[in-house]
């Protein structure tokens, strides 16, 4: 069997020397309570050795309602960062050249205004926004499979996905628009084989919509679809 | 991976046919019983991950069966990737699994069998459909009802939690987030709507309103909302009144 590095289909990995020329990203997933607590652990672990940041954000972020909302009670801040504005995210990155850093933020159907935000405060800091880079999950398919973060029904939600893909790829080039996820699929319970034929299925959706909004060039070439896959400890299904 | 977006979608661009991977150690495998073996089950899973080729990690803390990760705990599962990175060795040689009989096997079964799921999803029209069929979530369903059927019945031991169980109490520290945020967060709202020009807020919802009834793309609104400092909130429900909500 032929299977080289750095060849079609890159089953041994996608850099021919892999970790011999570069280590993998360490990016831990943080955030709690207000934006300046989760500040002050991002500047800890930045001391401490991280290559990248990945934030977490609490559930009425998650779905789109602000801390005030009558929703939002008992759950702002819990199981991440409540963040309700531009000045949100200023704190949040307090101190944090968004030049310099790459980004990833966990969310999906309010995915589009988080990264609003993050060009926002870019602009503000008078970045350049073609060297910005990070990613947003903007997963929705999974929400509605497996996790049930999402706000609005299926074909809304795949219109927004495929307006950041276009936007990004004039605006924020280097921004990867989507991270298509597997993990929280195994995590709702299914087999190694369910999460890899749902993730790469819900790829394939993502990449349909994307060609029917004719943006296919633009799509195959910049953005390979990235999964976020769960590690298995066990070598059996 | 690159066959299948070659084949099936019509990708030129090699670089599009990576698989280029973000992996995280699996929250729901940590116990709240005697966490400390959490960073064991982590470790593992981080060699997994590396194993596997990931071009990125996130590594769990070990109190995560608990609450959110302690500072301390965070730290321990950051050194888990550096001693996993620096001291083992392993990355020393591209693939080494490469040639393992099992593994090979194994990648070969697996992928088969996904072959065989993702055809019958785009027989049922692709994701889509089969997630509004409800499809995915019952398969998923399925197999997590199986799961733990294993582990009640002692099939699938998971240590500390089905044997070698111990009568303890917890003694590691929990990380509190405390309710009172949300009052300091409502006050952060207040005070920003009280200071932002609101005619323009308001004008910029509407723009995205009257946007999302378009095809023109949403986003140069939605930027220029937040610049305006209207809230998260207030855009989300700018859309739920032309999108309206799921279920």
């Amino acid at each position: 069997m032929h299977r080289k590095t750095r060849r079609i289909p890159f089953t041994r990995g996608v850099q021919s020397d892999m970790y011999r020329g570069k280590m993998w990203t360490m990016r831990q997933y943080a955030g709690f309570s207000t934006a300046e607590e989760s500040n002050k652990r991002y500047h800890y672990l930045l001391s401490q050795g991280v290559s990248g940041l990945s934030v977490a954000f609490d559930l009425p972020t998650q779905i789109g309602y602000d801390s005030n909302h009558p929703l939002a009670d008992g759950e702002v801040g819990k199981v991440g960062v409540a963040i309700d504005s531009l000045e949100d995210i200023e704190t949040l990155f307090a101190g944090i050249k968004l030049e310099d850093v790459s980004t990833s933020m966990t969310i999906n159907a309010s995915g589009f205004i988080l990264l609003a935000f993050y060009v926002a405060l870019a602009k503000k800091q008078g970045a350049d926004l073609k060297k910005i880079s990070g990613t947003i999950q903007n997963d929705i398919l999974k929400e509605y499979a497996a996790r049930g973060t999402y706000i609005y029904p299926p074909k809304a939600s795949m219109r927004i996905i495929t307006d950041i893909f276009e936007w990004c790829s004039k605006e924020v080039p280097k921004w990867n628009t989507i991270s298509i996820s597997g993990y929280h699929i195994r995590e709702a319970g299914s087999t190694a084989v369910q999460e890899i034929a749902f993730t790469l299925s819900n790829g394939k959706a993502y990449v349909k919509a994307a060609l029917e909004k004719g943006l296919i060039l633009m799509f195959l070439a910049n953005a390979s679809p990235s999964s976020l896959i769960r590690t298995t400890i066990c070598l059996k299904k | 991976m690159g066959n299948y977006y070659e084949k099936d979608l019509g990708a030129t661009d090699p670089k599009a046919m990576m698989l280029r991977f973000h992996t995280q150690t699996g929250g729901s495998t940590l116990t709240a019983q005697q966490p400390q073996n959490n960073i064991s089950r982590v470790t593992l899973q981080t060699l997994a991950a590396v194993l596997g080729g990931t071009q990125s990690l996130h590594t769990n803390g070990f109190d995560e069966a608990l609450s959110l990760p302690t500072q301390d705990a965070a730290r321990i599962a950051l050194r888990t990737q550096q001693i996993v990175a620096f001291e083992s060795g392993v990355t020393d040689t591209v693939d080494p699994l490469a040639g393992s009989y099992f593994v090979e096997a194994l990648t070969n079964e697996v992928e088969a069998e996904a072959w065989k799921l993702i055809e019958k999803i785009d027989i049922m029209g692709g994701s889509v459909a089969a997630i509004e069929a409800g499809f995915m979530q019952d398969e998923i369903a399925r197999s997590a009802y199986d799961y733990q059927r294993k582990i009640e019945t002692g099939e699938k031991i998971i240590v500390g939690v089905n044997k070698f169980e111990v009568d303890e109490k917890n003694t590691t520290p929990v990380f509190k987030i405390d309710d009172s945020i949300q009052q300091i967060q409502i006050e952060k709202i207040n005070t920003l709507k009280a200071k932002r020009d609101n005619a323009k807020a308001m004008a910029c919802l509407s723009n995205i309103n009257k946007i999302a009834l378009s095809t023109q793309n949403l986003m140069p609104a939605v930027v220029e909302a937040v610049e305006n400092f209207c809230t998260l909130g207030e855009i989300a429900d700018e859309l739920r009144k032309v999108f309206g909500e799921y279920r």
